[in-house]
Formats: structure tokens, C-alpha cells, sequence
């Protein structure tokens, strides 16, 4: 996918556009308003990631400009302005979502995927990993032609997990992802624990064992087998 | 400069509005007293107007008394002794003896005599001279009928009480009309400044008058609105610049740990130390968030209110916590279910809510269970629980734990104190040694 980054911090956008690459992206930078104001006006991209303080100008603009001329790119504001007034106003504009600072890099995969998947640059909605089947609009798993009954948090894991297979995903982005913005983050820690293994249980009363590892006491890994 | 917060000047409106459940209106209260002090006035005045009139006719009577005694005395008899008059006349001659004679001295004085006639007493004003008549002394007492001075007395007193009536009516009318109508301004600046918050943009629309006062009025607060909504802007402001300045080099250290993680070549000491690291860096992002957003309570900037009942959202945040209580074979009971309205921002809600449910879940021990009552004012959350040390109330203060949550920040009871606190809501602690209630009165 072809991605445009703009974010004027060179601590973020280098992990960043780094990680985006290592994900098989392509991924332009752009680092003021003026630049970005170019870039959107010459060429075309799958998604756009706009940050809303720039050196030059506000990112909402950005972003009113890119949906006027290219109605089907994709978009997400990131902002350190948690404030529900940027949300609300991003998401009037057109955003397909909003991402507030400081974001674990997997929720930003999480997100990223969610809305290449909803503007269907990654085709159908159904998934194959590994022997399990995930249809991401009916929110279904199937194992071997058998639905793996889930609740909605315990789907939203597992797409978490899936989206950012073989990577280490830190518990507080877990907890984040699927509990919402936490404050007291670290009481959420049992939480994950114990839905993990709730999520693990369902699948191993199917016969399948959902292959979650603890990394280092950071995080967990999910790889698909 | 001091914000006063819009939840601060709610309490004060509401206090003032307590208050003027025994104090009056300005305009009821001045047209109060400027009838008393009219009434009083007025009637001063009629006294005084009676007693004035009075005198002067006294006076003319007093005059009529001594002419009609001149008269008497030149209608006295050339030779012989001065006779009394026939019955029914208006004097009386006495002879006296000459040392009585030298002790009378001429006067008046106010008597009663008994009219046949009427058959009552009437008031008379009675002159008492006397006069020397060839050799002899004599006593004169001439009266005369006060019945005029009565009437007129009363002629004065009842019309002093219409132009009183009158007076106390027209006052009280001009106050009622006319005052309303040049206060109208000033109530309408009033009402304004009840709706007045600092956090919206729209600015108050105060009323014009023509009235000096009230123009200053205006333009002071008018002023004063615009400069508190100005530092509640730079506050505001000051809060997002700062939330960006840290959580941009602690989003780039995060980033950096989870890209480090990623290495499977890592050393697991290093992956430890990373991990501990890590811990640290997200502790430190999660206090900036919980500082912050306990700042926004504080400074009331969650703006939107509305109508937010409780009762769904407690349903789907017990729901979300199930697989807890499966987990931990916790007993979970919603009790009573009395539907809870609150005016309220809903995100605000939903923060003090979670806190609040998730508390309990995560604390009540493995077989506990979880009591959630919702009665129509309060919600009460009983749980099972080791007795806490210390003052239950020590838990809503910041960094006050009672787990033993390693990374716990203690900070989400503290949350919902604040939370409380903006909205005017009374949270109580209390902990036996079995058990530990939370009871929220809205």
C-alpha cells in the first residue's frame, strides 16, 4: 500500500515510516504543511496519516483538502491533542479515524488495516490465517468449516492478535486496544490475562490451539500456525 | 487571575437562589420600604396639618371669645348690677369678692358640658375674665362650641387618609410599572450571566439602556466575561500544549521499546531490562493521561451536558467484565435497577462508571461477589474485600493505593472524586472487614 506520513517530529516519524516499510508498505514522509499540501496535490495514496500540529499550518486543513480532491484515500488523524473537540471535528471532515498520541505502534497497524480493509485496497473481507477463516464484516471465525463462537471483545483481540501476527505486542496496548482509554492501565493487566486465556479456551474446546505466547513478561506474540 | 469555575459559580447561583427563597426582590423590597416610609410620612403630615389648623382655629375662636366679651361689657347696664343672662345663653356673670377678684386671672380652658339637646357631652372652649362694675367685682366665663374644630378635624383626618390611601396606591403602581421597566436591563444582564459559561463561544448579548448605570454594568461585566473566557482559553490551551510537549518524546521512547522488543536475536537480559524500562515509560504516559484528564475535570473543560442515564451503560460495563467474574467465580448481582438520570457530560459518565465497576472486579477476591444497587438519586457498589487500613476516605486522594498492583498508580479513585466534585456528587467510602462499599449520591 502506498502510504503518506505527515508528522513533523523526527523521533516518531523515524520509528514510524520504519516500521510502516517493515510492514510491506510504501511509506512517503512529509514533514511541514507546505510539503504535504504538495505531496497530496501531485500524487495519489491509499492512506494518508496526518498529524493536526504541523510547522505551517493545521493538519485538519490537510485533511479538508485531501478529501475534497481524493474522496477514496484513506485517512487518520494522529494527534497529541486528546481533545474530543479534534476527534469530533477529524471525523467530521472525513477521517476514517483518530489516533491520539502516545499510540503503540500495533494499535497504529490495528487502525491502518481496519481502514485499508473498509476502503477494500486488501480486497474481500475474509482472512485466511493459518487453518482459521475470520470474516472481519460478519465478525465470524471459522476452524476447519466450524464457527469458533466469540464475544466482541474476545473477536476484537483475536483481530488485534491476527493483525499484528508474529509481532511482540506490549500488554498496555492490548489492555488500550481492547478496553478503550484506560486510565489506571495497569490494573487492566489481569484483564488481558484473563481474557487470553478465555480467548485460548474457546478455540481449544474446537480443537485448535491458538498459538499466544508471553514474551519476556512485556508482551504476547500470536503466530499462526 | 483566578477562573471562578463554571461548577463554582452554578453552587453560587443556586446558593443565591436558596438564599432568596428568604430575601426578597430589590424591587419588592424597595417598594416596600418607600411605602412604609411614604405611609409614615404621610401620616406625620396629616398630624401636623391637623395640629397647625387647630391652633389656628383656636385662635379665631379665642378672637370671637374676647370680642363677644367686649360686647358683653358694653352691653352691660348703666346703673345696677350686671344680671345673668335668661337660660341657654353663652355666659355667665358671678360676683366675686375682691380678693377672689385679684386672684382671677383671665383664661381660657376646654370643657365638656352635657347638652340637653344632643343628650351627650360636646367639647367647648370656655373664656374665664373678669371686670369691676361700678365698685363691685365681677366673674365672666363665656363659651363657646367646639363642634367645628371636631368636624374639621375629622374632615382633615379622612381626607389625609385618601390622599394617603392614594399616594401609597400611586407609589406602589409606578414602583411596580415603571421600575420593572427600568430594571428590565439589569435582569435581563442577570439572567444572562446565569447562562454564561466560559467554556462556550457564544459570548453574552446584554441588553442596551439608556440608564448610566446600567451602560457601566454592561460594559464591566461584559469585560470581565471576556477576559475569563480569554485565561480559560490559555488555560485550555496552556493544558493541550502541554499534554503535546510530553506525550511526543514519551510516544517516540514507546515506540522505540516495542521496535526493540521485536528483535528476535535479543539477549533475554536485555530483553529484561527493556521490559522494566518499558514498565516505567508507560507508567510515566498513563500518570500524564490520568494528570491531565483529572486537570480537565477540575478546570470543567468537558462542556456538553446532557441527560445520560446510567442503568445501559452500567448493563454493558458489567457485561464487559464477565469473563472476569467467570474467571474468578465471582457472584455478580444487579440489584433494585431504579432507572439513574443524570445531567452530565456522557464521557465524564462513563470514565467514573468504569472506574468504578472495574474497581470492583478487580479487587473483589477469587468467590466474592459484587453487589451493584441503582436506586433512582445513588448508586452503591458493595464488594468483598480485606478490611483497608487507614481512613477509607484517603483512597479518593491522588496516589493513595491499597493494592498490590505493582504498577497501580492509584489515581482511579481519584478520578472519581473529581469527577463528583465537578458535578456537585457525594461519594462515600465505607469498609467493614469483609466488605467495602462505594456509594455515589447524584
Amino acid at each position: 500500500m502506498k502510504l503518506l506520513l505527515i508528522e513533523d517530529e523526527p523521533g516518531l516519524y523515524q520509528t514510524i515510516s520504519q516500521f510502516l516499510i517493515n510492514e510491506g508498505h510504501v511509506c512517503e514522509l512529509a514533514t511541514t504543511y507546505e510539503d504535504a499540501e504538495e505531496k497530496i496535490g501531485v500524487y495519489a495514496y491509499d492512506c494518508v496519516l496526518i498529524d493536526i500540529m504541523l510547522p505551517g499550518g493545521n493538519g485538519l486543513d490537510l485533511l479538508k483538502e485531501l478529501k475534497k480532491s481524493h474522496k477514496t484515500t484513506g485517512a487518520i488523524v494522529i494527534s497529541a491533542k486528546d481533545s474530543l473537540d479534534d476527534k469530533l471535528k477529524g471525523l467530521d471532515l472525513g477521517a476514517d479515524d483518530y489516533l491520539p498520541k502516545p499510540f503503540h505502534l500495533s494499535e497504529l497497524n490495528a487502525r491502518l488495516r481496519s481502514v485499508l480493509r473498509r476502503l477494500k485496497f486488501e480486497g474481500s473481507d475474509e482472512m485466511q490465517v493459518g487453518s482459521l477463516t475470520i470474516d472481519t464484516t460478519a465478525r465470524t471465525v471459522f476452524y476447519e468449516g466450524k464457527e469458533v463462537i466469540l464475544n466482541r471483545k474476545e473477536f476484537d483481540l483475536l483481530l488485534f492478535f491476527v493483525t499484528n501476527q508474529n509481532r511482540v505486542i506490549k500488554k498496555a496496548a492490548l489492555a488500550e486496544h481492547v478496553w478503550g482509554d484506560n486510565i489506571d492501565q495497569a490494573d487492566s493487566y489481569d484483564f488481558i490475562y484473563s481474557q487470553i486465556k478465555n480467548l485460548r479456551k474457546r478455540f481449544s474446546q474446537m480443537g485448535y490451539e491458538l498459538n499466544i505466547q508471553t514474551v519476556y513478561g512485556i508482551g504476547y506474540k500470536f503466530s499462526p500456525q | 487571575m483566578k477562573l471562578m469555575r463554571p461548577h463554582r459559580l452554578k453552587n453560587q447561583t443556586q446558593r443565591i437562589a436558596s438564599l432568596s427563597k428568604c430575601n426578597m426582590r430589590l424591587l419588592t423590597r424597595s417598594n416596600i420600604i418607600s411605602t412604609v416610609v411614604l405611609l409614615v410620612a404621610l401620616v406625620v403630615s396629616g398630624l401636623y396639618i391637623y395640629d397647625q389648623v387647630c391652633e389656628e382655629v383656636r385662635d379665631e375662636i379665642d378672637e370671637e371669645l374676647q370680642n363677644r366679651k367686649l360686647e358683653i361689657l358694653a352691653s352691660l347696664p348703666a346703673q345696677g348690677t350686671p344680671e345673668n343672662p335668661a337660660l341657654k345663653a353663652d355666659f355667665r356673670i358671678e360676683r366675686v369678692s375682691h380678693s377672689e377678684y385679684k386672684k382671677l386671672k383671665e383664661h381660657y380652658e376646654d370643657i365638656e358640658i352635657y347638652e340637653l339637646i344632643e343628650k351627650e357631652v360636646e367639647p367647648h372652649r370656655q373664656l374665664v375674665t373678669r371686670f369691676k362694675h361700678q365698685g363691685n367685682y365681677y366673674r365672666l366665663e363665656i363659651e363657646t362650641s367646639l363642634l367645628d374644630l371636631e368636624d374639621m378635624g375629622e374632615v382633615i383626618t379622612r381626607s389625609t387618609a385618601w390622599v394617603c390611601a392614594g399616594l401609597v396606591l400611586l407609589a406602589f403602581l409606578i414602583n411596580l410599572i415603571l421600575q420593572k421597566r427600568l430594571w428590565r436591563s439589569f435582569y435581563q444582564t442577570l439572567e444572562q450571566l446565569h447562562r454564561f459559561r466560559v467554556d462556550r463561544q457564544d459570548g453574552l448579548e446584554l441588553p442596551q439602556s439608556s440608564i448610566q448605570e446600567f451602560q457601566e454594568l454592561t460594559q464591566a461585566v461584559s469585560t470581565l466575561a471576556e477576559v475569563n473566557r480569554k485565561s480559560y482559553q490559555q488555560q485550555k490551551q496552556f493544558v493541550e500544549n502541554a499534554s503535546h510537549e510530553i506525550q511526543t518524546p514519551l510516544a517516540i521512547a514507546l515506540n522505540q521499546t516495542e521496535q526493540l522488543i521485536q528483535n528476535p536475536d535479543l539477549k533475554e537480559e536485555d530483553a529484561l531490562t527493556i521490559g522494566l524500562l518499558n514498565e516505567q515509560l508507560e507508567r510515566l504516559s498513563a500518570l500524564n493521561k490520568a494528570l491531565l484528564l483529572i486537570t480537565k475535570i477540575n478546570n470543567q473543560q468537558f462542556g456538553e451536558q446532557e441527560a445520560v442515564e446510567l442503568n445501559p451503560m452500567i448493563i454493558r460495563l458489567v457485561g464487559e467484565c464477565e469473563f472476569l467474574a467467570e474467571d474468578k467465580r465471582l457472584e455478580v448481582k444487579l440489584e433494585n435497577e431504579e432507572a439513574i438520570v443524570v445531567q452530565a457530560n456522557y464521557h465524564l459518565m462513563e470514565i467514573l462508571v468504569r472506574n468504578l465497576i472495574r474497581n470492583a472486579y478487580l479487587h473483589t477476591p477469587e468467590n466474592g461477589f459484587i453487589q451493584i444497587r441503582m436506586d433512582t438519586r445513588q448508586l452503591t457498589i458493595r464488594n468483598t474485600a480485606k478490611g483497608i487500613e487507614g481512613k477509607p476516605e484517603a483512597l479518593f486522594n491522588r496516589f493513595t493505593k491499597q493494592s498490590t498492583h505493582r504498577q497501580s498508580l492509584g489515581l482511579g479513585l481519584s478520578i472519581v472524586k473529581s469527577i463528583c466534585d465537578a458535578y456537585g456528587y457525594q461519594p462515600e467510602i465505607t469498609s467493614a472487614s469483609e466488605e467495602f462499599v462505594i456509594r455515589i449520591q447524584f
